[in-house]
């Protein structure tokens, strides 16, 4: 049931974000109940050069400690893979770590993220030693890419950042699940409903990554928990293997009753 | 009135408490970091909104139940001020552009669920342009909150302080305040002006019976010598915020407007003359530093995107500056023998500052019943949940 990340095991597949809750408090009760040992944060519009987002960084961090998980800084924000690289090494120095969620955007209407930046970046921060858990869209050759390069996690978008439209093309998620089979697939952005993070994890995802879908809910607590039902549904619903799809009704009683001049019906 | 007070911080807070005292005749002793003119406050930095609704998807239920209470408690506070009319309750409107149509619906959905006593009455186009007609031209629907104002926030500044010096109260500006020592019977206020040499120290040291800290993000803590202990500020944080004002006579807007934004509640607050605040981002920050450039291109292009008039705009100011906020981004009054910390009022100074007044209020009384605000029980108070139990 364990979710691995650059050889470190976490008891649940739920990576969660740490922005647009209404306050801390709120952020800490709903990332407690999600279950998460993984949260995000971004730092690229607190000043981070003088250290000005101490303090909620602090707050984060204890959340954190509280739940025996780790910190995953993102360079949310950043727009080339030089932006990117910058605010990575400063992450690492301000949070003692050497993961980063690598997110380079390429468009500012959608947020799509730009596959030759985060490509370079992603090849520079692995030569420095980082970990790289690199946002990106859904296509398989990219994720091939990224994985060639030494990337143990991918992490493709279910739709854009903040849409909460769910997974909006289940073909190429599926295919990049079926011809990655040893990397760590993690459905990152666009999740809105518990139910689009259970169809990731019955396609075989190995854990979902979201922040709006929580925060921006009417009750963000109760949310969560639902979040983490639903990655529990989705994975045994996945383990389990799920019965094939058939054209035609399948009774699952006996039909020996049935008089033999009906049976040409169905 | 014998009782010797001292309020520490001249902001919002610090001078509403301040008058409260003063018509009930005592004779407070104000401390201030800043000038008279609190040019360096959050208060002065503020846009004045007072929409508990407008605010009701980001907040907890109380601070708009607050909100609503200090809407009715705001014009018996100010009849007595000088000057003119600062506070106006003509509602606010919401907006939304196309690619926001989400959030727009959810908040209307949200409102109507959470807040049916309230009014919230959709408009069209024609209704828009009936209301406001500057700005129905480039919304198709808004949504109008008629119980909804605000207050012209630094002309309420300084009639607070003309009010107060006329009240020929002591108000030492420009001096700050080294060392709060709260003892079991008084505080004990160190303090030294601003502008006094670094040489001859110029420290004062006063006792009084009461002290109120007032001070948000610029509050330390306070040595507690019955207990050793220094009473818990430590979850306060700062939330930096930007704002504009605009000077632009072409644009004719008479209620808060707010724009449904992703990331912030944005506003556009007319101060009267062609005059416009327009704000707020909200960054989990305190850095203090000057506007960033992309604060200032999402705050103008918001304003643009609502009048295009504001195209031709001139900036007057541009600020920034740092809201103090609790974990729970709910104000605190924190008792610690005979010193009271009001704090924690985030960016619902306006919003929701009567009632929490109301609050300081009911614990001036008790020591003024008991002689101390020892073993008190706070329980009865109206919003009894500002006060945790220390």
């Amino acid at each position: 049931m364990s979710l691995t990340i650059y050889g470190q095991q976490l008891d649940s597949r739920l990576l969660i974000g740490s922005a647009l809750y209404s306050s801390p408090q709120v952020m800490k009760e709903a990332i407690l109940a999600s279950g998460s040992q993984v949260v995000t944060l971004s730092l690229k519009r607190q000043n981070p050069a003088d250290n000005s987002g101490a303090k909620i960084w602090q707050y984060i961090q204890d959340i954190v400690t509280q739940t025996n998980g780790f910190l995953l800084p993102n360079t949310a924000g950043c727009k080339n893979a030089k932006e990117a690289i910058t605010l990575a090494r400063m992450s690492q120095e301000i949070f003692n770590t050497d993961w980063i969620k690598l997110e380079v955007i390429g468009d500012d209407y959608n947020l799509q993220p730009d596959p030759i930046e985060l490509l370079k970046a992603t090849e520079q921060l692995i030569s420095e030693g980082f970990k790289v858990l690199p946002y990106c869209t859904d296509d398989l050759v990219l994720c091939q890419r990224l994985s060639d390069l030494g990337c143990e996690v991918v992490m493709p978008w279910a739709s854009p950042i903040g849409t909460g439209k769910g997974l909006m093309n289940p073909y190429n998620l599926e295919t990049i699940r079926l011809r990655l089979p040893n990397t760590t697939l993690i459905l990152d952005a666009g999740i809105g409903k518990p139910s689009d993070a259970c169809l990731a994890m019955e396609m075989g995802y190995d854990g979902v990554l979201l922040n709006s879908a929580v925060a921006l809910a009417d009750d963000p607590v109760v949310m969560a928990k639902a979040f983490a039902l639903a990655l529990q549904a989705g994975e045994f619903g996945y383990s389990g293997g799920t019965m094939p799809e058939r054209q035609t009704a399948h009774p699952s009683t006996p039909t020996l009753d049935t008089p033999f001049w009906h049976q040409n019906e169905a | 009135m014998n009782i010797n007070i001292a309020i520490i911080g001249a902001g919002l807070m610090g001078r509403l408490i301040a008058l409260s005292l003063t018509r009930q005749g005592y004779k407070p002793t104000l401390i201030d970091k800043d000038d008279t003119n609190a040019r360096n406050s959050a208060a002065y930095a503020a846009a004045g909104l007072l929409t508990p609704l407008g605010e009701a998807m980001h907040c907890e239920p109380n601070i708009v139940e607050m909100g609503m209470e200090s809407l009715k408690l705001w014009p018996e506070l100010l009849t007595t001020l000088n000057g003119e009319s600062f506070f106006q309750q003509d509602g606010a409107i919401m907006v939304s552009h196309t690619q926001d149509q989400g959030d727009y619906l959810h908040f209307a959905r949200y409102i109507k669920e959470h807040y049916p006593q309230h009014h919230v009455n959709s408009l069209n186009r024609s209704q828009l342009e009936a209301l406001e007609p500057d700005i129905g031209r480039a919304f198709n629907q808004a949504l109008f909150l008629p119980e909804e104002g605000q207050i012209d926030n630094r002309k309420l500044l300084i009639a607070l302080a003309t009010e107060l010096e006329q009240a020929d109260i002591q108000w030492l500006s420009n001096t700050e305040v080294v060392e709060i020592i709260s003892n079991i019977e008084n505080t004990q206020v160190s303090y030294k002006g601003l502008d006094v040499e670094p040489l001859n120290n110029g420290c004062v040291t006063q006792t009084f019976d009461l002290v109120i800290d007032c001070r948000g993000t610029g509050a330390k803590p306070v040595k507690n010598l019955t207990d050793n202990k220094q009473s818990t500020l430590s979850d306060l944080r700062a939330v930096r915020g930007e704002v504009f004002r605009l000077y632009a006579p072409n644009v004719n807007i008479s209620r808060p407007i707010r724009l449904m934004h992703p990331r912030y509640q944005l506003y556009i607050a007319p101060k009267g003359d062609g005059h416009f605040a327009v704000g707020a981002t909200e960054i989990e920050s305190d850095d203090m530093s000057p506007m960033t450039v992309r604060s200032a291109m999402e705050l103008l292009s918001a304003a643009y995107s609502v009048h295009a008039g504001f195209a031709e705009a001139h900036i007057e100011q541009s600020i920034s500056q740092c809201r103090p906020a609790f974990s729970h981004n709910q104000p605190q009054i924190i008792v610690n023998n005979q010193t009271v910390h009001v704090n924690g009022l985030y960016r619902h100074g306006y919003l929701i500052s009567p009632v929490v007044l109301a609050q300081v209020n009911e614990l001036i009384n008790l020591h003024h019943s008991s002689g101390s605000l020892k073993h008190s029980d706070y329980s009865h108070f109206k919003y009894s949940h500002l006060l945790p139990i220390s």
